[in-house]
């Protein structure tokens, strides 16, 4: 597929399937804003300023967390990088197709109405990228269930009808279907028990493992970060206050900021 | 004496709660039976003249004869099929381009949700029978007009309550999800968020449904509607008021299905409600 740029309304630049084998995904000099709409008449709105300056990039097949206390702007990264905030400066390029995104809560994140198996096959039938025929979809659906280790049988049944962490495994699958080499993780592991926490956890590296998958993994748990990530970048108000492999930002934090956070974590 | 009457008291609470849907199930039912046994086994036809004018119930007629001496069971299940027949079109014409104005209003809002609910809130000022009535004064009487003017007025109920359901779910993480897949708009509206709102709109669907038969019993004791002999459940009720002191079945013939239809409605649709609050 050819690359496709789309100019946003501030100037900034959203980039993807460009194909490049250097990273998935490159972030370069971005500022967030959110357009505030104006409490007063005759008022011109402000536009608040979420992001500042943030410049980082993901190698093919690596696992980079990001850090940081609520409010930091994890989430709004998150949602410029999916191309679903425009307004911008600065520029987001992805090697690959957008990312889909595995949300916290597994409970509000698959539609309550339908089927697993319908669940998994709808990012096929509106994939923009290529059309699906029933069989191929199946196919698809069987070789995806077996990778996030649930049982066929659960194709039939509705959300309600699983557990929190069966739930999170389809969430995955769902975000795994269109074979994509970069998904973003908010918070996947922080609505679900610890023991759950665990396999869940397991499972995204397995995966990351088997298929060579990136993933932005975006947690306020500096623990889980350090169990699956090999990089980590730490945000705090709006900006990356330090980033490096996770080794190193753990054993020898050059940030104040980054101490505090491991030090609340018990790991200092 | 008080001990008494707390035991009492909790002995009815005890009692088992009789599943609200199902009696309403049963009393619609009881009434759909009565129309089909009407029109497969009664001698007479809704315009059969008898010389037997203003007689009682009997064996011979159920529900006794009006002042033409006309058999009123018959006029009865005759004029249920007219009731429900404009009762059903109003709720489809009201709940199908309410719900689809609902919805897009709900999901897009900006200026479009602002115009048409403002133009929804104006039809709301008025009762539905007063705008039903303008309708009719403007599009002329009969049975599909009073249908169509009663769907446009309840237009605006529906279209209420399904833009605060997608207003309520287009911000839950599903619907984001779906969007982040590249789902289209209408895709999202039809297919991942209406089979959610079901259930508040198939109660409020069965409690429009009621309110229809109810503005349309309205505006046939009005005289307008369905034009005689082909009268419909309102208009019996109405012609017959001169008679009622010395025939009062030709009055609680038509009135009782009224009623019995009404309530039917009503306990499904709460059955219903009560249902899906619960699981919320």
């Amino acid at each position: 597929m050819s690359p496709s740029t789309h100019t946003m309304p501030l100037g900034g630049t959203y980039t993807y399937n460009t194909g490049t084998n250097d990273s998935v995904l490159d972030v370069r000099s971005l500022d967030v804003y959110y357009h505030a709409r104006s409490k007063q008449l005759f008022r011109k709105a402000e536009n608040n300023q979420i992001l500042f300056d943030v410049d980082f990039s993901i190698a093919p097949g690596e696992v980079v967390g990001l850090c940081g206390e609520s409010g930091s702007g994890k989430t709004t990264l998150s949602k410029a990088i999916c191309g679903i905030i425009p307004t911008f400066t600065g520029s987001i390029s992805l090697a690959h197709e957008r990312p889909l995104m595995i949300f916290q809560n597994p409970y509000n994140s698959l539609n309550p109405s339908k089927r697993i198996g319908w669940l998994l096959e709808e990012p096929l039938r509106v994939d923009p990228a290529r059309s699906w025929s029933e069989e191929e979809r199946d196919e698809r659906v069987h070789e995806v269930i077996k990778q996030v280790e649930l049982p066929e049988k659960l194709l039939d049944r509705l959300p309600k009808e699983l557990s929190g962490g069966q739930r999170q495994r389809v969430a995955i699958a769902a975000a795994l279907m269109r074979k994509p080499r970069f998904i973003i993780a908010d918070e996947p592991v922080s609505a679900l028990d610890v023991t759950i926490q665990a396999q869940v956890l397991r499972l995204l590296k397995s995966l990351h493992e088997d298929l060579g998958l990136s993933i932005l993994f975006i947690s306020h748990d500096l623990r889980v970060v350090y169990q699956v990530c090999d990089r980590v970048l730490i945000m705090q108000r709006g900006r990356i206050v330090e980033q490096g492999p996770v080794r190193k930002v753990y054993r020898q934090p050059e940030n104040d900021y980054t101490r505090q956070l491991l030090e609340a974590a018990g790991l200092r | 004496m008080r001990q008494g009457t707390n035991t009492l008291r909790q002995r009815i609470k005890e009692l088992p709660r009789p599943d609200l849907f199902c009696v309403g199930l049963a009393l619609t039912a009881a009434v759909l039976v009565l129309v089909i046994l009407g029109v497969i086994f009664s001698p007479f036809g809704a315009t059969t003249l008898t010389p037997d004018r203003l007689q009682p119930p009997s064996p011979g007629h159920l529900m006794g004869t009006d002042k033409m001496g006309r058999d009123v069971f018959a006029r009865v299940t005759y004029g249920t099929r007219i009731t429900l027949l404009v009762a059903l079109g109003t709720v489809t014409i009201g709940a199908g381009v309410g719900t689809l104005l609902g919805a897009i209003c709900g999901y897009f809002g900006g200026i479009v949700d602002e115009i048409v609910m403002r133009v929804m809130d104006a039809l709301f000022a008025f009762p539905n029978v007063l705008l039903a009535l303008v309708f009719v004064s403007l599009f002329g009487s009969g049975t599909f007009k009073v249908m169509w003017a009663l769907g446009i007025a309840f237009i605006p109920s529906f279209a209420r309550v399904v833009r605060g359901e997608y207003i309520r779910c287009k911000h839950l993480d599903y619907v984001k999800n779906a969007r982040l897949q590249g789902v289209s708009d209408l895709r999202v509206i039809f297919v991942h968020i209406l089979p959610n709102i079901n259930g508040v709109l198939l109660s409020n669907l069965l409690i429009g449904f009621n309110n229809a038969v109810l503005s349309e019993a309205a505006l046939s004791y009005l005289g307008i509607g369905s034009q005689p002999p082909f009268d419909s459940l309102g208009q019996m009720v109405s012609a017959s008021q001169e008679v009622f002191f010395a025939a009062p079945w030709t009055v609680l013939g038509p009135g009782l299905v009224i009623i019995v239809m009404v309530l039917g409605f009503s306990l499904m649709g709460e059955g219903l409600r009560s249902d899906t609050e619960g699981l919320e």
